[in-house]
């Protein structure tokens, strides 16, 4: 036991990470009743997007988190719009974003030359848009019927695949990484022979603040008690005079940018990038949000420091190849035992 | 014809494969219980085969026999310890069990060589998996014995869900996933009918496993993961489960949708990914929705009244 307190460093910078994955995850669920199985891929394409901005445009680290944020929050609203929003209420604008999109990835996975892939891609992009005003101008959707329960699941199971394999064309499905000069690399050393890189301190103060940040967005802002109340009830909420679209919008954008932040920030802390690098996240963030009480903000944040103490230390005093079997066992026990999660509310009790 | 079958043999196979994949989580869906264990059962039906064959040289038919009997008695405890959760609940304590099996599997030589003290024990090969020795498979009309037999199960599968359905255990199954706090009020235990669901849908499972040895020959625990499970359920979803002939459906399109894109190359996943989109949006309730067709093909008045409602699944 003398590498304890290492190990505990390990685990909380680790627990950070996951907490950045795991909360945009439970955010969308406890608003929208939906498992975002396409989270992990949002994931993979921040830190892509992180990487393309460190070795394309030469900027520094601190610069791509902010864009990878972005960007990654953009892509899940899209995603929303794509995969979710026509199982909700389908409009003749998500037709018209949904031509676009097709449109859009043939332009991207199409072998043409690069004028007229920019071409395509641009048409689809354009068409997209006027997509996405239509259907924001749009006052009643062809379409009410409310799809099975299961159908956003698997809808973002196909959103999934398809970011996945658009990663694969475009960055290929080798193993890449940051340059070495990306950030600094000499460790800290604590007190009592315990080490810290640079990234991993910030991971761990990032991820902090992003926690802290997102509760007092959701506490104290007028954004944040719109996702509260939509997710208490759309209906009531459309009856207050929220818009429901945009503050689903908002929720979606959120989401993505944590999981663009937690995929920048772990890319490099690992410095291993490759497109399947959300499978594994995502099943350690259903953990978390299972062990934290779905849709708790607070019970996923330290759920997820839970789950990452028990990665690093069933690693460091067991046996690596157990690992997951002890981050399920604590799963199946809470559910067992505590079906609303360690830190859930009453509300949940419906399992 | 027979030279098509036997050019197309594999695909053939790993569609029925699917089939019955599909068909065994299409039973859990349609009592309401979104399980996703199935990848797992499927994995102890697949080392038991493989097992058996490369420790003690048994037949298939043996294997089959075991593997039925050990996944009945693992479904059995599980399902009691987990059934009363629910939904999302239920499906991610289910996917916990799919990866507890994986770690198991991986390392089965080391605990067993712990206890038996022989450090030379090598059964499950832990990542490697076992290697089955390839023998050329014997053809019968067009088609390896092997794939026969995956028509056999398949069909058998299909006739015990026939029959199921229009029993008394069938309805009841359908009233405990409309409304299970009203199915209990009618005297109905509500435990005992989802266990029964539960263990037929995992023996479906480990059967499929088992049967799939001769063809896929390695077996990798690596295939029988979190995105089996996926897939699992992706069949019967697209397919719909108002219906058995869903899963077959679904299983059919997903399996062949990659070899008739192979013109695409890497791009296939893409398009495979829109088309499972597409066909979600505008077909929610699945490619094989009853109502859908029994509209548009058969004319409205020959639409039988859906047993119970698709809606719920």
């Amino acid at each position: 036991m003398e590498q304890l307190p290492q190990q505990i460093i390990n685990g909380l910078w680790q627990g950070g990470a996951l907490a950045l994955f795991a909360l945009g995850y439970t955010l969308v669920f406890g608003s929208l009743d939906i498992v975002n199985l396409a989270h992990g891929a949002i994931y993979m394409w921040g830190a892509y997007i992180g990487l393309l901005v460190v070795t394309r445009l030469g900027l520094p680290f601190w610069a791509a988190i902010p864009v990878a944020m972005v960007a990654a929050g953009l892509m899940a609203v899209l995603l929303d719009l794509l995969a979710f929003k026509p199982l909700r209420a389908l409009t003749y604008g998500l037709l018209v974003l949904w031509g676009g999109f097709v449109v859009l990835l043939v332009g991207l996975a199409g072998g043409w030359e690069l004028p007229t892939k920019l071409a395509v891609s641009a048409v689809g992009g354009a068409v997209m848009l006027a997509g996405i005003v239509l259907d924001y101008r749009s006052i009643s959707p062809i379409r009410t019927q409310q799809a099975p329960p299961l159908a956003p699941m698997i809808s973002s199971i196909g959103a999934s695949i398809i970011l996945v394999s658009l990663a694969q064309t475009v960055f290929g499905s080798q193993v890449s990484r940051f340059p070495p000069t990306t950030f600094p690399m000499m460790p800290y050393e604590l007190p009592g022979s315990v080490v810290i890189a640079p990234i991993q301190l910030l991971v761990l103060g990032l991820s902090l603040g992003l926690i802290v940040g997102l509760n007092l967005l959701l506490t104290r802002t007028a954004m944040g008690r719109a996702i509260r109340a939509i997710a208490w009830s759309t209906r009531t909420s459309r009856l207050l005079g929220i818009n429901v679209d945009v503050v689903v919008g908002q929720t979606f954008f959120i989401s993505g940018a944590l999981a663009g932040a937690a995929g920048a920030l772990l890319g490099l802390a690992f410095n291993r990038l490759d497109p399947i690098m959300g499978n594994e996240v995502e099943l350690a963030g259903l953990t978390v949000i299972v062990v934290g009480g779905m849709g708790s903000v607070g019970g996923a944040a330290l759920a997820a420091f839970l789950v990452g103490m028990l990665r690093v230390m069933s690693v460091a005093y067991l046996d690596s190849s157990f690992r997951d079997a002890f981050v399920f066992a604590l799963l199946i026990g809470v559910l067992l035992l505590r079906p609303s999660g360690l830190f859930g509310r009453g509300r949940a009790v419906r399992a | 014809m027979f030279e098509f079958l036997a050019n197309n043999a594999s695909v053939i196979s790993f569609a029925l494969i699917n089939m019955a994949l599909g068909l065994s989580i299409y039973l859990t869906l349609a009592t309401g219980l979104l399980s996703l264990a199935n990848a797992g059962f499927m994995a102890i039906g697949a080392y038991t085969a493989a097992v058996l064959a490369s420790q003690a040289g048994m037949p298939l038919a043996v294997s089959l026999v075991v593997a039925l009997a050990v996944s009945g008695v693992v479904a059995y405890g599980f399902g009691l310890a987990v059934l009363r959760l629910r939904d999302v609940y239920l499906a991610i304590a289910t996917l916990g069990f799919v990866q507890i099996v994986n770690v198991l599997l991986l390392n089965g030589d080391k605990m067993l060589r712990g206890l038996t003290g022989n450090p030379q024990l090598a059964i499950f090969n832990g990542a490697e998996g076992i290697n089955l020795p390839y023998t050329a498979p014997r053809f019968v009309f067009g088609l390896p014995e092997a794939t026969w037999a995956l028509v056999a199960y398949v069909a058998a599968l299909v006739v015990i869900l026939a029959v199921l359905r229009r029993s008394h255990e069938g309805q009841v199954l359908a009233a405990v996933r409309l409304d299970e706090a009203a199915a209990s009020t009618l005297g109905i235990n509500v435990v005992r009918y989802k266990l029964l669901a539960f263990v037929l849908g995992a023996m479906m499972a480990a059967g499929a496993g088992v049967l799939s040895t001769p063809i896929v020959r390695v077996i990798d625990p690596r295939n029988y993961v979190f995105s089996r499970a996926v897939d699992i359920l992706a069949y019967a979803v697209l397919g719909g489960v108002a219906h058995w002939s869903g899963p077959l459906v679904g299983a059919g399109v997903l399996t062949l949708l990659p070899e008739v894109l192979r013109f695409l190359q890497e791009r296939r996943d893409i398009v495979n990914g829109l088309i499972i989109m597409i066909s979600i949006i505008f077909l929610p309730r699945g490619l094989a929705d009853p109502r859908f067709w029994g509209g548009w093909l058969l004319g409205r008045v020959r639409q039988k009244p859906v047993a119970p409602d698709s809606a719920a699944a």
